[in-house]
């Protein structure tokens, strides 16, 4: 049994039923939606046209959404349906990144994660789902497509159809009969043309806020109508210009916008994380080639036991359900490097606290095996990120290949940072402050070198190459070229190569701002680029 | 129905009671009424009576629910689809509106306005019993009486008029006039030329035109065996 949708858009006349029907049946709350339609005008007078396309969960056959579940809150059933249980759910909002599809929001009542589940509840007693049953048009067409008699593999058989997004091979299992390209794709029909609901970007939900009222919405709305509207007079010039039509497909009908699901306790706790992994790589590796005191070593395990308990306050903070946060341990879903970080990061943590305290008895033995177990546990730490970004299959930009090793790199520079303003009170020897200031340096150029093959090597998709010039050139610049690049690399390698007594200290308090900042363009961009 | 076969750790942590037990207490499944991998559209109607389904909101708890399927209309335009009532019966009231697959007309096809009748259900600002105004007129002040109270009140004030021949001082007002001719008749009847709806902006140089050709306020077409039909207009049941 494989459960299927046909969306039939000779049929579909755009009037919604789908979306009531749905809300109906799953009491689904104000603001969010689990089906959806998306209206595209396009042409030009007198041959316009306007186009629907029933947008919702694609049931893929390789859910990105189940893999990177940590708790097993999103499963593929037996007869082919994405199913969830939302008592499950702890609200990290992974599964929001994962989806190339825009199918998931996080439900305002129970703050876990929702979408279609092809009323499996129904199913389950031999009815249709309930969108499939109101449509006047009989447009949606449910049904096992592992039966050659259905009605949808008589369709599947006879049409041509198409996907959402088949180059993510999520092998999809919601299929339009004359699916039009510039619905399906939403780079064709940027969101930046003002439609319903096109101003409604502060998100709904988790990420609308507790305290944002009506009027602290309409202000932001009226800001992004007015970028909006800079936008459009930016493209008309250029259409102007270049001599190519401004007229493009428009969006003039969508859902809102989810807004930025993973916030500053992400973008901050992959700062802590790497600031506790990098405190203790420097000195614990370093000691293996220079005679380090004990005094750093245990200031480094310090620092890296403080940081990683913030990282898990940061963490279970940004969770939906805090109160679940056990889950993601005691629920394991293995294929989730959600779950493997969580484990990594807790053993990691156990093996400082030993370290901690056997240096404290002063069992130098058992610090000699520690050491190298902590060093392998730290990189993990810090590097593990990178994979969970990977598995978020929805944000284009985070797929590149040298995300592990900016991870890396900035954990070591972290690291580094750290001793740079403990040089305060630490006051180690003259040689190894020399060799400390030589290899932050030797990090910041090959930090440098990691962005730049980061920024410029070819994007082999639209989103990431927006994602690329938002960081560039658009709205993070300043924030990347002053906060990043200046203050955060350029200025501590000057002021290093200057080696002034007591700019040790402020080149590391730069370098951990520009990780900072960083890290909070790199997680929030690439959510700042439509899915659907 | 566990929607999932708990690993070790899992186990474990259920058993130690440091995480709630999901994997308990799943009563029996309902019983499909198709043969598997077949869906249908609409319960039978031999089962309207005392229909069992399972809560949505549930979700993989698959908490049972009893309903009482009551068909009734649709009432959000002139069309009049069929709606069938979930009713609840624990709490007798209605969960939600499906299509009717047995209305002659929508044949359980229904536009976004069909579901969507549950939210007038459950409007907050709804009118639940009659209201007589205090004080003074736009005071906005209210007060609840019963429904004896306000039609003998209504009554004699109408009867009052008619008694003394002020026919034109009475005025029938309704939202949608869903009686079809029997208001019509009743105010025909007093003598009384005040019959307003909301009609009488929306449909009513059609109506009007049915009314003097045929005596009939709508006819409902019968569109399935029509052999031509000329359309002059996007909508085959209002005509907009």
């Amino acid at each position: 049994m494989n459960f299927g949708f046909v969306i039939d858009n000779r049929k579909c006349i755009g009037c919604h039923a789908c979306t009531v029907a749905c809300k109906a049946e799953h009491e689904v709350p104000v603001g969010v939606n689990r089906t959806w339609v998306k209206y595209i005008e396009k042409g030009t007078f007198p041959d316009t046209r306007r186009l629907f396309s029933v947008m919702r969960c694609n049931h893929c056959a390789d859910a990105p959404c189940v893999e990177i579940c940590p708790v097993t809150a999103l499963f593929t059933r037996k007869d082919g349906i994405v199913d969830f249980d939302n008592r499950r759910c702890i609200g990290c909002k992974s599964c929001t990144q994962a989806c190339p599809y825009d199918a998931l929001y996080m439900e305002p009542e129970t703050e876990t994660a929702a979408k279609c589940n092809y009323c499996t509840h129904r199913v389950d007693i031999g009815l249709e789902p309930a969108c499939v049953n109101v449509c006047p048009e009989h447009a949606i067409v449910s049904g096992d497509m592992d039966n050659p008699n259905t009605e949808i593999s008589r369709l599947l058989a006879r049409e041509t159809v198409s996907v959402r997004k088949p180059e993510k091979g999520t092998r999809p299992k919601l299929f339009y009969i004359d699916g039009d390209r510039a619905s399906l794709d939403p780079t064709a029909a940027n969101p930046d043309t003002d439609y319903m609901w096109s101003s409604q970007s502060s998100g709904v939900g988790h990420f609308a806020g507790r305290n944002a009222d009506a009027l602290v919405r309409i202000e932001r709305s009226e800001r992004i109508s007015a970028e909006s509207e800079e936008a459009g007079h930016f493209r008309r010039a250029a259409a102007l210009r270049t001599g190519v039509s401004a007229i493009q497909p428009r969006r003039v009908y969508d859902a809102p916008s989810k807004g930025v699901l993973w916030g500053w306790e992400v973008s901050a706790y992959v700062w802590t994380k790497a600031i506790a992994a990098g405190a203790f790589l420097v000195p614990v590796i370093g000691g293996y080639f220079v005679d380090l005191s004990y005094q750093m070593k245990q200031f480094g395990a310090w620092v890296a036991v403080i940081f990683l308990a913030i990282t898990g306050i940061l963490l279970i903070k940004d969770l939906g359900r805090p109160d679940r946060f056990l889950y993601v341990l005691l629920r394991p879903q293995w294929r989730s490097w959600l779950t493997r970080g969580a484990y990594v990061i807790t053993i990691y943590g156990a093996l400082l606290t030993v370290w901690i305290v056997a240096n404290y008895l002063a069992r130098d033995t058992l610090l000699a095996y520690i050491e190298p177990v902590g060093i392998v546990f730290a990189l993990l730490s810090a590097v593990y990120t990178a994979f969970l970004f990977a598995q978020a299959k929805g944000r284009d930009f985070w797929q590149s290949p040298v995300l592990g090793l900016h991870m890396i790199i900035h954990s070591l520079m972290a690291g580094f940072a750290v001793y740079l303003i403990g040089d305060l009170w630490l006051k180690p020897n003259l040689g190894i402050g020399i060799v400390f200031g030589f290899l932050t340096s030797a990090m910041i150029v090959i930090n440098l070198i990691t962005h730049v093959v980061e920024l410029s090597t070819t994007h082999a998709t639209e989103d990431a190459h927006k994602t690329v010039s938002m960081i560039t050139r658009g709205r993070f610049s300043y924030q990347f070229w002053l906060g990043v690049i200046l203050a955060g690399n350029l200025v501590p390698l000057l002021l290093l190569m200057i080696g002034q007594s007591g700019s040790a200290a402020i080149s590391g308090l730069l370098i951990l701002i520009g990780l900072f900042v960083g890290e909070r363009i790199w997680v929030r961009a690439p959510q700042l680029i439509p899915l659907s | 129905m566990a929607s999932h076969k708990p690993s070790f750790i899992e186990s474990i942590a259920e058993k130690l009671r440091l995480i709630p037990n999901l994997h308990v207490g799943n009563n029996a499944a309902l019983p499909p009424i198709t043969e598997p991998g077949d869906l249908t559209d609409y319960p039978p109607p031999e089962k309207w009576d005392d229909w069992v389904e399972y809560e949505a909101k549930s979700g993989q708890r698959r908490e049972k629910k009893s309903y009482m399927i009551v068909p009734t209309t649709c009432f959000n335009c002139e069309a009049g689809c069929g709606l069938l009532s979930y009713i609840d019966k624990e709490t007798f009231t209605v969960r939600k509106f499906e299509g009717n697959p047995y209305h002659p007309g929508s044949r359980g096809r229904n536009c976004a306005k069909g579901p969507a009748t549950i939210n007038q259900i459950n409007d907050t600002d709804r009118i639940l019993y009659p209201l007589k105004r205090k004080g003074k007129r736009g005071g906005g002040e209210w007060e609840r009486v019963t429904w004896d109270e306000v039609l003998d009140d209504i009554a004699a004030k109408i009867r009052t008029a008619l008694k003394e021949d002020r026919r034109n001082e009475v005025v029938y007002h309704v939202g949608r006039p869903g009686h079809e001719g029997f208001m019509d008749r009743i105010l025909q009847s007093w003598g009384v030329d005040g019959h307003n709806s909301h009609t009488n902006i929306c449909s009513a140089g059609a109506r009007f035109g049915y009314a003097i050709w045929q005596g009939y306020d709508r006819p409902s077409p019968d569109h399935a065996n029509a052999d031509f039909i000329l359309l002059i207009s996007a909508h085959l049941e209002a005509g907009h």
